[in-house]
């Protein structure tokens, strides 16, 4: 009797550690937790791990088509085989997922030492919860890694004076055009107002062409078209002076309505079915010639010339003239990575980072299609024709860049952007009623932050 | 005989410390934490008291989603639960028995797919772009489908989305109600038959009464699985167009992770245990079972 009950003791215990045994891991401090806007950390030097401490790092990115896994885990090793005291474990998840990843680590604790984002109020959150270290004493000790920069890529992750990311993927809203239909369509010049783009709408129409390929069923293609007319209606200091921060946003000039509108004269022009539509299937039917034009990220162009050839050509969202946006402006923005706040080891990983972005690795990434933040890292050995022309055209000819509003509004706006964007195209919603919502939402957000601000 | 006497509690007590840790205490510290502000950002937690449940019970979209939940509950009812009693007899009738083995195991195949891939193979399938369900609605009814597309219509998404769930499902109903059956003594169908009894009425007065306890147990589980419904809807809708196929768990979801406002989704948690809880408890009274 006495064996059995040590028996049933022993296991009892042990099923009750294993219990536990599976939870915790996110230990380390929570800077933001210590209160003030000040909680991230700005550099330290001197913790650098000395060599033979042992320091192992997490690295989350969003690169899963290949070759990018690969290259990441190439470039990873190559760090630790020089450095053998560092250990990099990779984490990959989708675009999409990335985001609520980060949220779920944030929360418990577990934030990786190297992590991907957008910048604008994507990168904000993260600096004001303290999970972000401030990189700029880093950059200006190293003058040659900063200066390697396209500095329009790192200004976008720039803030009060203060550099947050390295900009990586650098990204823009270009329209593209199937050449072989204009001709059909005959159709010799991209236009370059808004009432040209609508008679080349009405040519295509007129030839039997669907004008544009059109898909909303990831929603967030709609925000990308109406996010760069907003930037054509809405003042440059009210859209992301005003309304991208998150103490001021109000959401109230009238051009976000306009934009709508302008929007809305479009639709005519789409395939059919865009709510069950994603963005893969939309691009398919360009390549497929269901449709003309097609609104795509400059980071797409290499892919649609593996598929199209010099079959495609492109030209900017056309400028609205008598509207108060900047017509100059393109709406885009670079990806980034930057460092935790809350890393154990910022030297180390800082020293990371700049080899998972120094000149070699960044070229590598452009060789495998990256449209790289770097200055000279895309040349006319490893992109077409039609990509080098267009980041010219961003970088030298573009007063600057619209942040995505889906990254430059606050999260829950961001939400209502784009939950709402389906029932506006199929008319259940007005272009006041969905500007409404957003402003809701808006006063939501400004009364949180300012009444915070305040407090403090 | 003492040391007997708490040797039975030792054993339980790993179990108990897991659904304590795991379920009960979490209940509690949800109801705990949707009294406050918070997100995954924010250093700390403000109270707002019930501020949250104001809300909840004055946002639309909170009504949706309930309606969407409720709509699954009550067709899968049917679909599932009735569907599944209906093949489960005919699988279990003298005539059948023969072949019942092969049908067992065609319609439980769906139900052991992983939803992911059932997800996109309906997302596809309802594409009218390259999906084939358009075609074959045409070839049956001769109906104009150009302007059909389920999963991107408001009024449609949702009973898409209903519908591959009944179509993965029954299957796993008809198992469980068929394990019962099989639990019926030969003797009573028996005396059915020697009393005159047809197949219809031997179902209605033989196998239903003694399969009662089966029936609750595979309506509990479709009822709280409505409920919780989350898959389905994330990999076929996201919840849209808009908000009108979505679901409680995935509002919270999005709530948690996507408009960073933890507390309120925590909100959404309390209500949907309190619902299914309820629901859990009405359907034992009145079935008058859940004794077994």
């Amino acid at each position: 009797m006495k064996k059995q009950k040590m028996l049933a003791l022993l296991f009892a215990a042990i099923m009750t550690m294993s219990v536990f045994a599976g939870c915790g891991g996110g230990g380390q401090a929570q800077a933001g937790s210590e209160g003030g806007a000040e909680a991230s950390q700005t550099s330290q030097g001197g913790d650098k791990a000395a060599s033979g401490d042992k320091v192992t790092l997490k690295f989350l990115h969003k690169y899963v088509a290949e070759p990018f896994p690969q290259l990441f885990e190439d470039l990873c090793k190559e760090y630790t085989d020089a450095n053998p005291n560092v250990t990099i474990k990779i984490e990959t998840t989708t675009d999409d997922e990335i985001k609520d990843k980060l949220r779920v680590l944030m929360g418990s604790g577990d934030m990786p030492d190297i992590y991907q984002v957008w910048s604008g109020e994507y990168t904000k959150k993260f600096i004001r919860a303290g999970a972000t270290l401030d990189l700029t004493d880093y950059l200006a000790k190293d003058t040659e890694w900063k200066d390697s920069y396209i500095p329009a890529a790192l200004g976008s992750f720039t803030y009060d004076n203060k550099t947050w990311g390295i900009p990586t993927r650098f990204d823009a809203m270009l329209y593209v055009y199937n050449k072989e239909l204009f001709t059909q369509a005959g159709i010799e010049k991209t236009p370059e107002t808004w009432d040209e783009f609508i008679a080349i709408c009405e040519k295509l129409q007129g030839a039997g062409i669907t004008p544009f390929s059109f898909g909303n069923g990831i929603v967030w293609d709609a925000p990308h078209w109406y996010g760069a007319l907003w930037g054509k209606c809405v003042p440059e200091e009210i859209m992301q002076g005003q309304d991208y921060e998150v103490t001021t946003v109000k959401i109230d000039h009238p051009g976000y309505i306009k934009g709508l509108e302008y929007f809305k004269q479009l639709q005519p022009y789409f395939t059919p079915n865009v709510g069950s539509t994603d963005h893969e299937m939309l691009v398919q039917n360009f390549y497929a010639g269901k449709g003309a034009m097609a609104y795509l990220e400059m980071l797409e162009f290499q892919t649609v010339y593996d598929n199209m050839g010099d079959n495609f050509g492109w030209f900017p969202m056309p400028d609205i003239p008598g509207e108060e946006g900047d017509q100059d402006r393109i709406h885009g923005g670079p990806e980034g990575l930057c460092v935790s706040g809350y890393t154990a080891n910022p030297d180390v990983t800082v020293d990371v980072l700049k080899h998972l972005t120094s000149p070699d690795a960044e070229k590598r990434k452009a060789d495998a299609g990256h449209t790289s933040s770097l200055i000279g890292a895309m040349t006319s050995d490893n992109f077409c024709a039609q990509a080098l022309e267009a980041m010219d055209w961003v970088l030298n000819e573009t007063s600057g860049m619209i942040e995505w509003c889906d990254c430059g509004f606050e999260s829950r706006i961001t939400e209502v952007l784009l939950k709402n964007g389906q029932d506006y195209i199929d008319e259940r919603l007005t272009a006041e009623e969905y500007i409404g919502k957003m402003q809701e939402a808006a006063n939501a957000v400004r009364a949180e932050y300012a009444g915070e601000a305040a407090a403090e | 005989m003492r040391a007997k006497k708490y040797t039975p509690f030792l054993y339980i007590i790993p179990a108990l410390a897991i659904l304590l840790v795991f379920v009960y205490v979490p209940i509690i510290l949800n109801f705990f934490w949707s009294l406050f502000q918070w997100n995954a950002f924010t250093p700390g937690m403000n109270w707002v008291g019930l501020d949250y449940y104001a809300r909840l019970f004055q946002d639309e979209n909170f009504w949706i989603c309930l309606k969407n939940n409720s709509l699954y509950a009550f067709i899968s009812l049917f679909g599932q639960v009735g569907f599944g009693l209906v093949i489960a007899a005919i699988l279990e009738s003298q005539f059948m028995r023969r072949y019942s083995g092969f049908f067992r195991t065609v319609y439980f195949i769906p139900s052991i797919m992983s939803m992911t891939v059932v997800g996109l193979l309906f997302y596809l399938f309802y594409n009218p772009n390259v999906g084939p369900f358009n075609t074959i609605v045409h070839a049956l009814t001769g109906m104009d489908t150009t302007a059909l597309d389920i999963l991107g219509t408001p009024e449609t998404a949702i009973f898409g989305v209903i519908a591959v769930s009944q179509w993965m499902w029954f299957g796993y109903m008809a198992m469980l109600l068929i394990i019962g059956i099989q639990k019926i003594p030969d003797e009573l169908n028996e005396a059915a038959v020697i009393d005159g009894a047809n197949q219809v009425q031997i179902f209605w007065h033989v196998t239903i009464p003694n399969i009662k306890e089966m029936i609750l147990v595979d309506t509990i589980v479709c009822v709280v699985g409505s409920f919780k419904l989350f898959d389905e809807v994330y990999i076929m809708t996201r919840g849209g167009p808009g908000y009108s196929s979505e679901v409680l768990a995935g509002y919270i979801y999005k709530a948690a992770f996507r408009q960073d406002e933890m507390g309120y989704a925590c909100t959404i948690a309390v209500i949907l245990f309190i619902i299914t809880f309820i629901l859990s408890l009405l359907q034992m009274k009145v079935s008058g079972s859940g004794k077994e």
